[in-house]
């Protein structure tokens, strides 16, 4: 009948398309108009903005950005905008599956959370506690994070526990560590608006951080210089473009701080007093002249004079990087080479002054902080014996329980399944069949596991499909916690909306799991709520550089958030060294891991769209998102394209020593460099990671996804 | 010029007031645009619009080489032009343009889905919404604006790209130039308001990200059916009248007594006219034909509408809107043929010149009707469309279609004799030269848009040589052996005794037919349409 009233044009869905007026947002569509909004914080990046979701007989039907929240003034990106689809997306985990003869079967949660411990426990039993890995996300609220290290360490007494946030922002970690003695980015986004000159390096921010574009657009005065090989959207909109070789940005920056030096516009004081190692630097900088280092860069020599000049010049200097130097094997290196330019020039602690790592995932600094993987909770050292006792302490355990050094990090659990050490692995929140490198190697080492748990919020994506318990998780929206931006901004996170089917919030299960393995009285004696975990972690960070003592639940939702550290770290020039001095890196610049090849004569360069978030497990089901970014494409400049014969839009196959893409969509376009291609990585229908090299930074264990060879074939 | 920053949510101030004579519009910066595409979602928040619908729509357009390359991005909803064709066009009156701000907005369930105004504005800004069965489009959140709330998309733009500011209606219909910028089309067609700022010093060799991605139109099967069967059936309706006017001539020749011949016809003392006693009853069957093809065709143009049950409102506007005159001359040339064709069945006595009257009446609306039709694609946002080519090929199908059809008829009901056979060679003459124009036009019109700069005209030529190459070729090649094979075909058969003329003739009629469907489906699926500038997808 309906049908029939549409086709004769009686029914038009007025009710659908009505419009009524919000209290809070104005005239908008009556649909969208919630019964209540629920303050939180975007679940996708780490820019951490600040959001209304709004909530209609149970439904999250919209969200709105929050215009007193400091981060974002009330905007949004288009994949926040659209975030309440996720919620009530197509293809949510609804209950738990085992696999039962080759096929994954319901279960009740009772038998699924005693089958993961038993066969945990088993595994454990057989091969050793260590035989059993963990890989984890950077997008749980920091509750969860610290219960789930404390469950993995304390509990089931494996250090093999690791996150995504390894194929991430580790090099930051590692070159934040190595140069001023722990975690933590030391600037903020208010540097954005004041800062005289602000240098991206390997950021395409208007892609994958557009509201940092908000603050970036109050400042009227900057000079805005990008590095990157490819021509991004940022790199467009910047005041000074350098177009350098992939793989160079240490020649860069040691070239920078050669000129910085020669042209007289370092700090003397500031490398007195806060910094050492500026001997070796200087000496080891001498060979950096312009001319070397253009020959490495590709980049013009007055190129070089100019940016070395605008630098040097700048009251207030802040450098950001993201994933363009982390994902690298020299990723940690790099990250020291633009601490070392920084504290050098005294660009360190004040406002506009800063290095800075635009963090990828909403949560990963929470777990930097509190997970318990890199790191001991609060920033505390493995290998410093006082942080173990201190933490024994605070838990009541023997110092022996603490570990003594990291486990294995992501990379090398995934070695350590294929050389049979490993026999177990949890996997929460996190889709390695899109995300890792080299994917027939992944392939394998998850063959030979004897049982493979995956938690997550959505079935089937890539991951769950080939799990033997797959556990169903509530999402963003469902859950309440804290999350930390890339500024140490903590803010918090709030349930809006009932958990679809029988999905439990991570936190319940690890508690579950914890109550089955016997360990929940020991470790979280009295839990019961997200809160009662906070508040041990502010009790456990207190007194250090992460310091929450005094950021409660109260105080974040009066205060839109709030900065653990203040607005800037380091502004007295102490830094977290024994010395309390930066350590300046002398570094040099390695060549690529994998170069171009007859056979492969391209460099493959991967990245982001603004569309899309990670592996599209939600983003590809969110309609609006999916319609403007539907498919995978590979960028060619035209001069190759021609030599190719190809036409826009032609599908090609694209190939490498490890593996291959059968279909993808030529995009002839200007903005990447001749002998360059780029892919996006979140389509697993034309995965770009079957292409890339399974080659890690030796410190920080972050692969090398930015460079390898291929070849281009007409299909 | 601008009211207020960029202040979401609640903190917006109250709205700078008009002036008399001035609008509200957008003003948006190539150069400050990071194609983020929030404006985007958030018009379809604030809209609650489906995926397809994009009211608001960022492009990209991009030129020069690495690492001089420029990509700009050029977001762009309805510029709530002065001089918008979406209402010009509009056959039933349903936009208008508001006192308050400016906005063009449209009547709330006066649309009837016909989509007219999706040809007519350059900009794609009306949508056709599948779900409603309706045209929709921006309104400048006309709403949001009385109320002191910025649009969403303004609201949500992180760069400070898009704002709202007001102009002064009768300076900017003097200077629109700032309407203009690479990728978009010339703001003359409609005096769109949207103020553009352009970076300085761009190259000229900027192409849009959509330049070769072509995407065929609709191909709008019933108005394939509806066009193609009005013209036949007009095209019929005067072959009819000339066969009668012919056949009156060669019964009453000139210089002949008329006395004497009508005593011949009445009384029979006299052989009759070889042939003339069928064709007496060809002439009363014939109408009807034709009228079944008037009627099947204006019957499948009603579901062209999203909103049938309407399609009366469609008449509304007949004094402005060709769409509303097609309407119009082709229901009164489907009464008039009913009436005169049931007059002619019945021979009632009628007062003299009554039926010739009511034939030229029929010709008339059914001539104006086709040209009407014509005028409907003759619009500047449909470039392939908007020629003087268009009425040529809708007259041609009709005088080739038609003479066929009749031509069918009298064969089936005649032994083509020598007698009548003026009428035949007569019909077919016309099959012929309307035949050779239609061919004609096809082949001056793939010279031209080859021939041409333009981005949709490029389009155009692209998807009839590549896409659609075997389509094109099988229509040029169907209506060529037509053309060829009637005249030798006639011949042949006729002096062989003509036995199976009406079998070749009806095989001509629906190859010929066949064609004239095939090149009406090009015609709709190759017309590439002016719009703002795309992505790449």
């Amino acid at each position: 009948m309906k049908s029939i009233l549409k086709f004769l044009g009686l029914d038009t869905a007025q009710e659908k398309y009505r419009y009524g007026y919000d209290p809070q947002y104005g005239y908008m569509s009556q649909a969208k108009i919630p019964d209540h909004w629920v303050p939180t914080t975007c679940g996708y990046c780490s820019v951490g903005c600040g959001m209304f979701l709004g909530v209609k007989e149970g439904r999250a039907v919209s969200v709105r950005g929050d215009p007193d929240h400091p981060v974002n003034e009330g905007v949004l990106c288009p994949k926040g905008l659209s975030e309440h689809h996720a919620i009530h997306a197509e293809g949510r985990a609804l209950y738990p599956l085992l696999k039962v003869k080759g096929k994954l079967r319901r279960l009740p949660w009772d038998q699924a959370l005693d089958t993961l411990v038993d066969r945990f426990v088993r595994i454990q039993r057989n091969y050793g506690s260590q035989a059993m890995g963990i890989l984890s996300t950077g997008q749980l609220v920091t509750e969860e994070f610290y219960t789930l290290g404390k469950l993995i360490q304390l509990g089931f007494k494996t250090t093999h526990y690791d996150g995504n946030t390894t194929l991430c922002m580790s090099s930051a970690v590692s070159g934040y560590k190595r140069s001023f003695g722990s975690d933590g980015p030391p600037g903020a986004y208010q540097d954005l608006e004041v800062a005289d000159v602000v240098f991206l390096i390997g950021a395409n921010i208007a892609d994958n951080h557009p509201i940092l574009w908000e603050h970036l657009k109050k400042n009227k005065n900057r000079t805005l210089i990008v590095a990157d090989p490819r021509l991004s959207k940022t790199a467009m909109m910047a005041d000074v473009y350098l177009p350098l070789q992939p793989h160079t940005d240490i020649a860069l920056i040691n070239g920078l701080m050669h000129l910085t030096i020669r042209n007289g516009r370092i700090d003397p004081d500031y490398i007195r007093e806060h910094t050492t190692g500026f001997q070796e630097l200087a000496a080891h900088l001498k060979k950096y002249t312009p001319e070397f280092v253009a020959k490495i860069t590709g980049l013009p020599t007055d190129l070089l004079e100019k940016t070395a000049l605008l630098y040097g010049n700048a009251k207030a200097a802040f450098t950001g990087w993201t994933m363009g130097v982390n994902h690298s094997t020299q990723g940690t290196e790099t990250v020291n080479a633009i601490n070392t330019l920084s504290l050098i020039t005294g660009n360190v602690g004040r406002p506009g002054a800063s290095p800075f790592s635009i963090t990828g995932q909403c949560n990963a600094m929470g777990t930097r902080e509190a997970g318990f993987t890199s790191s001991l909770p609060g920033y505390r050292k493995f290998e410093e014996a006082s942080h173990r006792e201190e933490l024994a302490r605070l838990w009541g355990v023997s110092v022996k329980e603490i570990p003594q050094k990291r486990g294995w990090a992501y990379p090398d659990i995934v070695e350590g399944i294929i050389k049979g050490v490993i026999k177990g692995l949890w996997v929460i929140g996190t889709n390695p069949f899109v995300s890792y490198p080299n994917q027939e190697l992944l392939h394998d080492a998850i063959s030979r596991l004897e049982f493979l748990v995956v938690q997550d919020g959505f079935h089937p994506t890539p991951t769950t499909e080939v799990a033997d318990l797959v556990l169903p998780a509530a999402i963003w929206g469902e859950k309440e916690g804290t999350f930390t931006n890339s500024e140490r901004r903590v803010s918090k996170v709030n349930r809006a909306v009932a958990a679809p089917g029988e999905a439990k919030t991570d936190f319940k299960i690890f508690l579950e799991v914890a109550k089955r393995l016997g360990c929940y009285e020991k470790l979280f004696a009295n839990w019961h709520t997200p809160k009662d975990a906070y508040d041990e972690w502010r009790l456990v960070s207190r007194g250090r550089l992460c310091d929450y003592w005094d950021i409660t639940y109260e105080k974040l939702e009066h205060e839109r958030g709030m900065q653990w550290g203040g607005a800037r770290l380091y502004t007295d020039g102490v830094f977290q060294t024994e010395d309390g001095k930066a350590k300046l890196w002398a570094i040099e610049c390695h060549e690529m891991p994998e170069k171009p090849s007859p056979g492969f004569p391209f460099i493959l360069n991967t990245g982001r769209t603004v569309e899309h978030w990670h592996t599209r497990t939600k983003t590809g089901r969110i309609e609006v998102l999916e319609k403007m970014s539907p498919e995978a494409w590979v960028e060619i400049n035209p001069a190759d394209a021609k030599k190719l014969k190809l036409a826009q839009h032609e599908a090609v196959r694209v190939l490498s020593q490890r593996g291959r893409i059968n279909k993808v969509h030529v995009r002839i376009t200007g903005i990447v460099q001749p002998g360059h291609v780029f892919i996006p990585f979140h389509y697993i229908e034309a995965c770009a990671n079957n292409l890339t090299v399974a080659e890690f930074d030796p410190i920080s264990r972050e692969p090398n996804y930015k460079q390898c060879a291929v070849r281009i074939e007409k299909i | 010029m601008e009211f207020g920053g960029r202040e979401p949510g609640l903190n917006e101030g109250p709205l700078i007031p008009l002036e008399s004579g001035e609008q509200y519009r957008f003003h948006f910066d190539m150069g400050k645009c990071i194609g983020c595409k929030c404006c985007e979602v958030a018009c379809h928040e604030q809209n609650n619009n489906p995926a397809d619908v994009q009211w608001r729509q960022v492009g990209e357009i991009e030129g020069g080489e690495f690492p001089k390359t420029t990509r700009l991005y050029v977001s762009m909803a309805c510029n709530h032009c002065l001089e918008p064709t979406c209402l010009t066009g509009c056959p039933t009156d349903t936009y208008y343009k508001d006192p308050i701000t400016g906005a063009v907005r449209m009547r709330a369930d006066s649309c009837i889905g016909c989509g007219y105004c999706t040809w007519n504005c350059p900009y794609e800004a009306p949508q056709f919404n599948p779900e409603r069965n309706m045209v929709t489009k921006c309104d400048l959140c006309h709403n949001r604006l009385v109320e002191g709330h910025l649009p969403a998309c303004v609201a949500a733009c992180p760069s400070g790209a898009i704002e709202i500011e007001k102009v002064n209606q009768g300076a900017w219909k003097q200077d629109h130039s700032q309407a203009n910028g690479p990728g978009v089309p010339e703001s003359s067609i409609t005096v769109s308001t949207t103020r553009l700022t352009v970076p300085p010093h761009l190259q000229a060799d900027l192409d849009r990200a959509d330049e070769y991605r072509l995407r065929p139109e609709k191909p709008h099967y019933s108005l394939i059916f509806m066009t193609v069967l009005t013209q036949l059936s007009v095209g019929g309706f005067l072959s009819l009248f000339l066969a009668e006017l012919l056949s009156h001539w060669m019964q009453h020749p000139p210089g002949a007594d008329p006395r004497q011949l009508s005593m011949t016809m009445a009384g029979g003392g006299l052989e009759p006219l070889a042939g003339a006693a069928p064709l007496q009853k060809f002439l009363q069957v014939g109408p009807f034909a034709m009228l079944g093809a008037a009627g099947l065709a204006l019957t499948t143009s009603v579901f062209h509408l999203g909103r049938p049950l309407f399609a009366w409102r469609a008449l509304k506007m007949w004094k402005r809107s060709w769409l509303s005159r097609e309407v119009l001359f082709f229901s009164l040339f489907a009464g008039l043929a009913s009436v005169y064709s049931i007059l002619r069945w019945r021979s009632l006595a009628l007062p003299p010149g009554t039926m010739e009257t009511l034939g030229v009446l029929v010709a008339m609306t059914g001539l104006a009707g086709i040209y009407s039709s014509a005028r409907i694609y003759m619009v500047p946002a449909r470039p392939s469309w908007n020629n003087i080519r268009t009425p040529i090929a809708f007259f041609s199908t009709g005088f080739l279609l038609g003479p066929l059809a009749i031509l069918l008829l009298f064969a089936a009901q005649s032994n083509l004799s020598q007698a009548v056979m003026l009428i035949g060679k007569t019909l077919v003459g016309i099959i012929l030269i309307a035949g050779f124009a239609q061919l004609g036009s096809i082949l001056v019109k793939l010279f031209y848009i080859i021939s041409r700069e333009e981005h949709e005209l490029r389009g155009t030529a692209k998807l009839l040589t590549q896409k659609f190459r075997t389509p094109f070729l099988s229509r040029i090649g169907s209506l060529l052996i037509t053309l060829i094979g009637i005249p030798l075909t006639l011949v042949g058969l006729l002096q062989s005794g003509g036995i199976g003329v009406p079998i070749w003739i009806g095989m001509f009629l629906f190859l010929a037919l066949g064609s004239e469907l095939l090149g009406r489906y090009l015609f709709f699926v190759s017309v590439v349409p002016k719009n703002r500038p795309e992505g790449y997808f």
